[in-house]
């Protein structure tokens, strides 16, 4: 049905550059989820490929064509706003309606089009209300319905559940997910919420301060990170980063110095070695377990029983902090010293800049469909 | 905390005093006049306080045709309804641009109206009379309604920019992805969504320009040309030789109250409730 493609695209507000650069190709019928910080500049692209937003530099390319500086209209899109952004005076009919009215399609047309839209979202009770008469879920579902009714190619999401509470919003998570594939069509999602992303996203984009930092499937992202920033961002709790005392080169790549004594060997290549400075470890909370000969001593502080999972808050011997995440019950109080090893296997290691150094460049995606 | 709370109930108190104070003391007036405008002049003074015992409607009728103000009443009707009108006319969609438009100078433009309001109207007297008088539309009722229009519109724009800049823009967002144009967006959201906002100018206009008095004084001559205002001051005038027919003015004063008690009652739940309500959120 549709794809779109960013080639370096940016983005000012006057002398204030908001987005510096990004390029970005999604695939027709794609669940593209934009995950990022508040005011990473998520919203700002969003606008740029909707055509609300005047495009800095750059281009936006459509199914082939060019689509820089068209109107919204043309682009065939369609948006659905953070705060449903419903027209207050029009019935709910006439908000899903709105747009065909406005394309001068005829009136029966419009009324069997908005007559299936609502019956798709279990609106046909409420056509005739307007929106301060629906409950926040209702609104949502209006504000979805008025996107289906222009059958456009795209979808763009910017946050549209961030106004719902939170079993509500976990009800149209799947909802979304349904409509998705049965209607088959490019969407691009705006969250900020790392759960929304991963659960929704075929494929994740992870940006910060105006700047795509990974591009990838959820899974991909979580457990090969380009870098400290996508790392630290996706999880919960998130990734611990362990400062290390020293890199020594060993026959097989190179020993880095725990606080407390002890070394983890990881297989890099040897010139790293010698500099400790600004070298990081990655290790995520559910990554260790407590084990006797385990390499970080943990001086436990608080510790929260979640039932199925505990999860502990500690110091290591130098004072940095350290989160671990245990499976089931595990009696431990604060005050305790713990002995903790971790998977390393799974262990990421990051330079001064944050590039994280054990970063395994995926496999091209034509390629990785080829072989399977 | 408990001093806290009595300090606001204090505060609350005076407030309620105060308002509820003023809006007796306004009250009784206007009773008073409309009473008083039913009585004969001797009762009148004799008992200024008292219901009138037989109600004097002759004296309506007195000031409407022998005074002319049946004639006055339509001058001021005409002049404050086309003014009103064009005011919206004009300054509505001049509002909505300079509060959302994107466009080199918009500050600089919307200051230069706010500038407007800071002319006090004694000082344009002369140079408005005087180009009317060029244009010949001195003593005329459109010259009249030219100057108020002009005069209005920086007040009107004022207002009604802040009215929509209050309003919530991702409703335009909406609209444009939609498919309107800007036209469409002002026409079929804005536009309605301003409604309390037109309706609360358009009820500041026609009070203001119903009871202006200087602009009129000294533009309209002529005794076929006058407004309400100016009629109840010639009728004060001519007091001074047929003695004090104090009854027929306060029957004067009612006829111009009513006009815009009538607006108010029709306009101001508009003017008050927040029909954006519901839209977002
Ligand atoms: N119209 C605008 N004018 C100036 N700055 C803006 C405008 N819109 C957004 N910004 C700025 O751009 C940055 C990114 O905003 P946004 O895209 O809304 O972030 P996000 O959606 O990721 O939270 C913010 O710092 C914000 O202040
Ligand atoms: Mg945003």
């Amino acid at each position: 049905m549709a794809t779109v493609e960013i080639r370096s695209l940016k983005k000012s507000f006057g002398a204030a550059t908001i987005l510096q650069g990004a390029d970005l190709r999604m695939e027709e019928g794609e669940f593209v989820v934009l995950v990022g910080p508040s005011g990473c500049g998520k919203s700002t692209l969003l606008r740029c490929i909707a055509g609300l937003e005047p495009i800095t530099s750059g281009n936006l390319v459509i199914d082939g064509e060019d689509m820089t500086t068209a109107d919204p209209v043309k682009r065939g899109i369609a948006m659905v706003f953070q705060s449903y952004a419903l027209y207050p005076h029009m019935t709910v009919g006439e908000n899903i309606g709105f747009g065909l009215k406005i394309a001068n399609t005829p009136k029966a047309e419009i009324k069997s089009r908005v007559a299936e839209v609502a019956r798709l979202l279990k609106l046909d009770s409420m056509l005739d209300r307007k929106p301060k008469a629906l409950s926040g879920g209702q609104r949502q579902r209006v504000a979805i319905g008025r996107a289906l009714a222009r059958k456009p190619r795209i979808f763009l999401f910017d946050e549209p559940l961030s106004n719902l509470d939170a079993s509500l919003r976990a009800e149209m998570r799947v909802e979304l997910a349904k409509l998705h594939s049965s209607l088959g069509n490019t969407m691009v999602y705006v969250t900020h919420d790392q759960v929304e992303a991963m659960t929704l996203a075929d494929r994740m984009v992870v940006m910060s301060a105006g700047k795509i930092e990974q591009v990838g499937a959820p899974l991909e992202l979580f457990n090969n990170p380009a870098n400290r920033f996508v790392a630290g961002f996706l999880g919960q709790p998130p990734m611990n980063f362990i400062k290390v005392t020293s890199a020594r080169a060993t026959a097989s790549g190179i020993a880095l110095g725990l606080p407390g004594g002890d070394t983890v060997e990881v297989g890099l290549p040897a010139p790293l070695a010698g500099n400790a400075e600004g070298l990081e470890l990655g290790v995520r909370p559910e990554d260790m377990s407590i084990a006797p000969e385990g390499r970080l001593k943990l001086e436990v502080e608080v510790v929260e029983q979640l039932g199925g999972e505990t999860i502990v808050y500690g110091r290591l011997a130098d004072g940095q902090l350290v989160t671990a995440k245990l499976a089931g019950q595990a009696e431990i109080a604060g005050g305790d010293r713990l002995a903790l090893d971790f998977s390393e296997e799974r262990l990421h290691v990051f330079d001064a800049k944050g590039a994280n150094l054990r970063y395994r460049t995926p496999v091209p995606h034509g390629k990785a469909k080829a072989l399977s | 905390m408990s001093d806290f709370i009595s300090a606001r109930g204090i505060k609350r108190c005076v407030s309620y005093l105060v308002v509820g104070g003023w809006a007796l003391f306004s009250v009784f007036f206007v009773v008073w006049v409309v009473l008083a405008s039913l009585k004969r002049n001797r009762e009148l003074f004799g008992s200024p306080l008292s219901i009138p015992t037989s109600p004097q409607w002759g004296n309506f009728v007195k000031t409407w045709v022998n005074n002319r103000f049946g004639d006055y009443f339509i001058n001021s009707l005409l002049v404050t309804s086309v003014s009103v009108i064009a005011i919206l006319i004009v300054a509505v969609p001049a509002a909505y641009v300079l509060s959302r438009g994107r466009f080199r100078g918009r500050e600089a433009l919307s200051s230069f109206f706010a500038f407007g309001m800071g002319v006090p109207f004694p000082l344009l007297f002369v140079p408005l009379f005087v180009m009317m008088a060029s244009m010949r539309l001195a003593d005329t009722l459109t010259g009249l309604t030219i100057v108020y229009v002009a005069l209005s519109i920086p007040f009107t724009i004022y207002v009604l920019e802040g009215f929509f800049s209050s309003l919530p823009s991702e409703l335009e967002s909406a609209a444009i992805i939609d498919g309107c144009s800007d036209v469409q967006v002002f026409r079929h959201v804005m536009l309605p969504l301003a409604g309390p906002g037109v309706a609360t100018v358009a009820i500041l206009n026609f009070v203001g320009l119903w009871n202006e008095y200087q602009l009129s004084l000294v533009l309209i001559n002529s005794p076929e040309n006058r407004t309400l205002s100016l009629g109840i001051y010639s009728l004060i005038t001519s007091m001074q030789y047929s003695g004090g027919d104090w009854a027929s003015l306060f029957a004067g004063v009612t006829i111009v109250m009513v006009p815009t008690l009538i607006l108010f009652v029709i306009l101001s739940e508009k003017m008050i409730s927040g029909i954006t309500m519901g839209g977002v959120k």
